[in-house]
């Protein structure tokens, strides 16, 4: 990887304001942060003329979750551009842009009397565009659903400073292709997302939380199910290990009497409610930044529902801590063993048509996904027709590569 | 048609594969906006994937444009057959390939109709939750072209949301197999992206579906307004106090007394001006407490009755009344024009008022009824497509409506999608720059532009990024298709 401390054009220049690293495999690079949008435009434009690579973030805290990039000549964090735009909670939407952390934006959000996915770990350090750029759900996933289904329309900055918007600030609306759907998840490969709009939720009136100790991974997914077949509003449903002990955590929240009501259904599963209101937001809070997903290295497995037992049996001795939300199939953890160690598991997982995304700052982040006709996606050697496709759109989107190349799968 | 590549067709897919037949193409060219209409040179029928593929690697090389078909009950012109164009029907794909009822996912083909699945997976008490009105007819290949809604999507959401795998054939034949359902995407979003890309990406064949299970209690209530405006602000209160039913729909008098006079009547009064349809689903608790929170805000807005369905047979034939609102509508004129526009839901007595308005100014008769919790309205205005003049006022009315739509923050479409109907208005709605993105992007999908062409983003803002992005040598196929 080439670093271009010298060669910054003075558009971006002027805007350096300390260093970071694009991967913390690679060198420190200058930090350029724009203070508003035309800054921004300016910046991208400064980049695609003097064909510069950059790696757009936010707080650059999760840039170990993608791989080194080839080559890369700046960091351009939208951190500056923290407005929020629009905010209607009569009509139960928000806009705001990319680099608001997300802390400010549940504050806001609850203000008007509403909760607002994603409920990630660290919400201080995290921003939305971040947040989007990932294409990461919270652990209200069990209720929500994913992030992506809630992202109501965005305004992106392509690679040559180009401004265009998509979807709007409805909670419905079908009006053009919903490019948003393509930012979201796709680790600034294709365009620095500006703002974004969301679709909010009803706060809870009241919350409780339920915790069950069990004895081992086999207990935790029975009670687990049990659960989730209780009722289907669960606003979190996990299993955690945490130093081999393992317990089911399940988090009720909405309207008082319909979650006594819950309560009452749950309790010869799960017990008596171990927190209520304002113990139980406290608790949620420390649940939420206990993830696996905040250690350096984490490993992460999804599934179908049906798999989840045996791919839990596949990884098993490899855990340290875990998380496992059984409704969603996902297995999230952190681990002794190496990369390659891990990587081993590969056929086993493979049978089960299971992905396996690890993060590990060493050895550079490796997904593979075994599923029928692209376990290659990843490879760029012998890319299937979804790689294909994914490098058409790169192409598209950001023919000179301004946003720096070789940090997504297949070297997108 | 003539040539070689045709005989190939019709060997590929048998005599009742592909309908040549000038007499048996007419159900082939329109779909629901039948002021839109343009005959087929060829329709095509395949069974499989593999003859989908098969079909567009030879269209791909003869470079054929191909419009997409499921049911053609579009209301966007969306399967309107193009010039020199053949419409590939997925008529006969309607298979339920399987149903897992551990992981709640269903596999069909993309010409299912939508409420075949619902019947398929009824036993198990799971249930497909998109429903458009149409779901009598409509294929869910067709939903996912277009990210269709329906009633119940208020709470479940639209189309997009029930979407967890596709195989897709793209332009040149190629088969893209997405149909494991992934916890998140590896790599950019293709499933999400592809849906409401009104066939212009490519033909989806199978679809990997969410299957819901069916709510322990469901309560179907009907208020009764004195005005439509009350009506509305009883809407915009019920999601103010952030109440979540699964349906909040809204009738107005025209309908009321189209349905009542019809098959589907469903005893809605009809001395009301409006009536206020929701269902609300969960445990008996939740049911409970949701239906008090909104007779609460019925009343206070001035209901002057409320019931609740006593039985599953009433319950029934009050959606009847509202799914079968558009064809009741034939009563009043024997076409219908139905705008399908979205507004913050605090802004609905607003623009209600001002359709009403703007039908009034122009001697229309207009009949509303929408998807009022989303606010997502459907202000149908009736017509006789045989009075020139008279389609002439309904279309400006229809532009005129959009326009102000977006001056509300509203935009275009909350489910029939822009097709060619509304494909003008977009550039009311977008920059060139945003269109330009969407062009950019479509062309990763179908670099020649022969998938539904000529549709949803206007051609200027596409043959300019085309020239920015392309020098014309490189332009293999460009004049195919002007
Ligand atoms: C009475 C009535 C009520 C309606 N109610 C609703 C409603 O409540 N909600 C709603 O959302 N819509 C509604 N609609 C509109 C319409 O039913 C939907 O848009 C539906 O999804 C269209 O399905 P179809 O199979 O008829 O598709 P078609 O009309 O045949 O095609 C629609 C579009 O999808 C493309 N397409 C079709 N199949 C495929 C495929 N397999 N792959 C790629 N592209 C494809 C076509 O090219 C076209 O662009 C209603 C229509 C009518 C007539």
């Amino acid at each position: 990887m080439s670093s271009a401390l010298a060669r910054l054009p003075h558009e971006l220049d002027a805007r350096v304001a300390g260093v970071a690293r694009p991967h913390p495999s690679a060198p420190e690079l200058p930090l350029v942060i724009p203070r508003n949008v035309d800054e921004l435009v300016e910046c991208l434009r400064a980049a695609t003329r003097e064909k510069l690579a950059l790696v757009p973030c936010g707080l650059a805290t999760k840039l170990a979750w993608t791989r080194a990039p080839e080559r890369a000549d700046c960091l351009l964090s939208t951190r500056a551009l923290d407005a929020i735009v629009a905010h209607e909670p009569d009509d139960g939407t928000l806009v705001a842009q990319s680099g608001i952390a997300l802390a400010t934006l549940r504050a806001r959000a609850r203000a008007g009397g509403h909760w607002c996915t994603p409920d990630l770990p660290r919400p201080e350090t995290s921003t939305l565009g971040g947040a989007l750029a990932l294409g990461r759900s919270g652990a209200d996933r069990t209720r929500h659903a994913p992030l992506r289904n809630h992202v109501l329309g965005m305004t992106v900055a392509l690679a040559d400073g180009t401004l265009a918007k998509s979807g709007g600030r409805l909670v419905k609306n079908v009006t053009g292709y919903d490019l948003q759907r393509l930012y979201t998840g796709s680790h600034g490969t294709l365009a620095v997302i500006v703002d974004a709009a969301l679709r909010l939720f009803p706060a809870p009136e009241s919350e409780a939380w339920l915790v069950r100790d069990v004895a081992d991974a086999t207990e935790a997914l029975r009670v687990a199910r049990a659960a989730s077949e209780l009722t289907t509003r669960w606003l979190t449903l996990s299993i955690e290990r945490r130093r081999e002990r393992w317990s089911v955590l399940g988090r009720l929240a909405g309207k008082a009497p319909v979650v006594e009501h819950e309560l009452a259904l749950a309790r010869p599963v799960l017990g008596a409610p171990a927190a209520r209101d304002a113990d139980a937001a406290k608790l949620a809070d420390e649940v939420r930044d206990a993830s696996p997903s905040t250690a350096a290295n984490f490993a992460r497995i999804g599934c179908r529902p049906s798999r989840l037992a045996e791919a839990l049996g596949i990884v098993g001795e490899s855990l340290v801590d875990a998380r496992i939300e059984p409704t969603i199939a996902s297995i999230e953890f952190t681990t002794s063993r190496s990369t390659a160690q891990l990587a081993a598991l590969r056929p086993a997982l493979a049978k089960l048509a299971a992905s396996l995304h690890l993060v590990s700052p060493e050895a550079g982040v490796e997904t593979f996904d075994a599923l029928g006709g692209s376990s290659s996606v990843a490879r760029a050697d012998a890319p299937s027709a979804e790689l294909a496709l994914m490098r058409r759109l790169k192409a598209q989107l950001d023919p000179h590569g301004v946003f720096a190349c070789g940090r997504f799968v297949g070297g997108l | 048609m003539q040539g070689a590549w045709i005989a190939e067709l019709r060997e590929l897919l048998g005599p009742r594969g592909i309908v040549e037949d000038p007499t048996k193409l007419f159900p082939y060219e329109a779909d629901g906006i039948v002021l839109l209409r343009r005959r087929p040179e060829i329709v095509l029928l395949p069974r499989t994937t593999e003859e989908v593929s098969r079909v567009l690697r030879i269209l791909h090389r003869e470079r054929v444009p191909v419009v997409a078909r499921g049911a053609g009950t579009g209301l966007s012109g969306g399967a309107t057959p193009v010039d020199g164009g053949v419409v590939l029907s997925l008529a006969r794909m309607r298979d339920v390939l399987a149903i897992d009822t551990v992981d709640r996912v269903a596999r069909v083909q993309a010409g299912l109709v939508n409420v075949d699945l619902s019947l398929a997976c009824a036993k198990h008490s799971l249930f497909y939750a998109p429903d458009p009105s149409s779901q009598q007819a409509c294929t869910l290949g067709g939903n996912v072209a277009e990210n269709s809604g329906g009633p119940h999507c208020f709470r479940y959401g639209n189309t997009t949301q029930h979407v967890l795998g596709l195989v897709i054939v793209l332009e040149d034949g190629t088969v893209l197999d997405l149909s494991e359902p992934r916890v998140d995407p590896l790599g950019f979003d293709l499933i999400g992206l592809f849906v409401g890309s009104e066939g212009m990406f490519g033909v989806a064949t199978e679809l990997v579906l969410k299957l819901m299970p069916k709510p322990e209690t469901t309560e179907t209530l009907l208020a009764i307004f004195e005005s439509l405006d009350a009506a509305c602000d009883a809407v915009s209160d019920l999601i103010r106090a952030r109440h979540e039913p699964s349906a909040i729909e809204i009738l107005d008098k025209l309908t009321i007394e189209a349905v009542e006079a019809s098959v589907y009547a469903a005893g809605y009064p009809r001395t009301a001006e409006a009536v206020l349809l929701c269902d609300v689903e969960g445990t008996r608790v939740e049911v409970a407490n949701t239906v008090a929170g909104i007779l609460e805000v019925a009343r206070a807005r001035g209901a002057i009755e409320t019931r609740t369905a006593k039985s599953e047979l009433e319950r029934k034939q009050l959606w009847a009344g509202r799914k079968g609102a558009f064809g009741a509508m034939g009563r009043i004129a024997p076409d219908l024009y139905v705008a399908d526009v979205c507004v913050p839901r605090t802004r609905l007595r607003e623009l209600v008022g001002h359709t009403t308005r703007i039908a009034r100014e122009r001697n229309l008769k207009l009949a509303t009824v929408f998807h009022a919790g989303d606010g997502n309205l459907h202000p149908n205005i009736a017509y006789d497509r045989r009075d020139p003049e008279e389609v002439k006022r309904v279309l400006e009315a229809g532009d005129e409506i959009m326009r102000l739509c977006i001056e509300y923050g509203g935009s275009l479409s909350g489910e029939h999608g822009i097709g060619l109907e509304k494909m003008k208005a977009m550039e009311w709605l977008f920059t060139r720059d945003d269109l330009a993105t969407m062009c950019r992007v479509r062309e990763a999908w179908d670099p020649d532009r022969r998938m539904n062409p000529g549709k949803l983003i206007p051609m200027r803002a596409c043959l300019e990024t085309k020239q920015a992005l392309v020098r014309p040598e490189e332009r293999p196929h460009a004049e195919a298709h002007r």
